[in-house]
């Protein structure tokens, strides 16, 4: 097992020589336009796209009590109990050789979602869904690359429907299938879909995909991988 | 207005949704609350002469009801007294807004008099990452100041009112002191800061009986959603497009390898 140390110089030149490569030839672009996720840019069709698909097996919501009547319902007025969340700590994703482990994230100040720095770390935003949530799209996103390095979700894109993905928590392993892998621009991207709270359970893992804009230091598109939670072992 | 009231449960998926998206919240109706912070007296609740509540219990809170905006007649009375029964608290003509989410408050004044208060909860959406945080004074007691974390948070809040704020989601440390002394009234308790949500906290009873108490009620689904995603550092370089990284990333995927190294150029551990 090489040393992190060592396997980041190897990393950094591997990477050096195959940048080179590329850019010295459009061969490596027109592979990834290939393989690439569609790209949706209109905005209705990009909040559709992520809105919850309705799976058979998730029961609907039974109401309290439906009994009208002249009295209203009472309980003492102390704090509710509080479901603990239950963070996942690694991903897996065998169709494209991915494994990272996911640390929870929270808000950056300027109120994007918080980001490990590393690319082979996911975060997981912690306010939302988790692996064991009844509902809501769980969301797990890591940094396609940094400066020195290319993350496993760089390969993203090259997900298939019907892929599985397996989330680990600290006692269990949680399974999904994909469903559709996209990318968005990112004025277009229906935000309040991609952190939905509601619908069924399932996992929206993200990264960034696109253009990259110098100026504006980051990349054009976020691609999205949307997977539906089949099993709760 | 003495034409009777329907009221109606409010189903709490549809009360969160309601929450969720208060622009759709019907203009003509509201969301109401009732909480009993008056000690020692189980009482029943009319509105505009129909029981609503029976045998309601200090420290306890209703689930929501949605009422029609319009004038209402309160009516508190001892358990049993029936419509014209003697009122424990009267209010008439309490105005109910539309499209508003209130907590009417049976509780003691400064005095220690029975009154209803109905304040106007604030379930506008939180920022991405933050909760809201209510305080209401409705004991008979003086003005106090509310200590979070041991710093006063709320200066020389007096019967009946309120102060709130919305902070990063997490814990505080709060208790009640009277106000301008370390002298603590109540706590200290954890109050959880649950992000999306308005954690409204009570201080009712009476100072002088000895027997003042918090009581809490917590309104969710306020959250909102972060501004992005911004997930690439781009380091990898300053002109390659995410398609030349991708690419890069599935020749590593491929398994080729390079000049010097088996590594891949992805990391896949």
């Amino acid at each position: 097992m090489p040393t992190p140390t060592s396997v980041g110089n190897r990393r950094r030149r591997a990477g050096a020589v195959l940048a080179a490569a590329l850019l010295t030839g459009t061969t490596g672009y027109a592979l990834l336009t290939s393989i690439g996720p569609s790209r949706i840019t209109d905005p209705d069709t990009a909040s559709s796209a992520l809105r919850e698909t309705p799976t058979p097996s998730v029961a609907p919501p039974t109401p309290t009590t439906g009994a009208a009547g002249p009295s209203v319902g009472a309980r003492p007025a102390t704090l509710p109990e509080v479901r603990t969340p239950v963070p996942p700590t690694r991903i897996v994703v065998p169709g494209i050789d991915a494994e990272l482990p996911v640390v929870p994230t929270a808000v950056r100040a300027d109120g994007a979602m918080e980001i490990p720095d590393d690319p082979r770390t996911a975060g997981w935003y912690r306010f939302g869904p988790d692996p064991t949530s009844d509902s809501g799209a769980m969301v797990v996103a890591a940094h396609i690359d940094s400066r020195e390095l290319v993350g496993p979700l760089a390969r993203l894109g090259g997900l298939s429907p019907g892929d599985e993905v397996l989330v680990s928590t600290a006692d269990q392993e949680v399974r999904y299938v994909i469903e559709r892998v996209d990318s968005y621009p990112k004025k277009v991207i229906d935000l309040d879909a991609v952190f939905d709270r509601g619908g069924a359970p399932r996992l929206h893992l993200i990264t960034c995909g696109g253009r990259w804009d110098p100026v504006a230091r980051s990349y054009e598109d976020n691609v999205v991988a949307v997977g539906v939670r089949v099993d709760v072992p | 207005m003495r034409t009777r009231t329907t009221l109606t449960l409010a189903f709490a998926g549809g009360l969160s949704l309601a929450l969720a998206a208060p622009a759709l919240a019907d203009q003509h109706e509201s969301t109401v609350y009732i909480l009993h912070g008056v000690p020692d007296a189980t009482v029943d609740v009319y509105a505009n002469g129909d029981l609503v509540l029976e045998d309601f219990a200090p420290g306890t809170l209703t689930d929501a009801l949605t009422l029609p905006a319009g004038e209402y007649d309160l009516k508190v009375t001892a358990p049993d007294a029936g419509a014209d029964g003697e009122a424990v608290i009267e209010a008439d003509d309490v105005t109910v807004p539309g499209g508003a989410n209130i907590t009417v408050v049976a509780h003691l004044d400064e005095s220690g008099t029975p009154v209803l208060t109905p304040f106007v909860n604030d379930v506008s959406g939180t920022a991405a990452g933050q909760g809201r945080i209510t305080v209401r004074h409705t004991a008979a007691a003086p003005a106090v100041d509310v200590r979070a974390n041991g710093d006063v948070a709320f200066p020389g809040l007096t019967n009946p009112n309120e102060a709130k704020a919305d902070l990063a989601a997490g814990t505080i440390s709060a208790d009640v002191v009277l106000a301008g002394t370390d002298t603590v009234a109540l706590g200290p308790a954890d109050v959880p800061i649950t992000e999306g949500t308005n954690t409204i906290v009570y201080a009712w009873g009476s100072a002088e009986a000895g027997n003042l108490d918090l009581a809490v009620q917590v309104l969710d689904g306020l959250h909102s959603s972060p501004s992005g995603v911004p997930s690439g550092t781009g380091g990898q370089s300053g002109t390659m497009n995410a398609g030349a990284v991708a690419a890069l990333a599935a020749l590593g995927a491929a398994g080729i390898a390079f000049a010097g190294t088996r590594r891949r150029a992805s990391v896949d551990a």
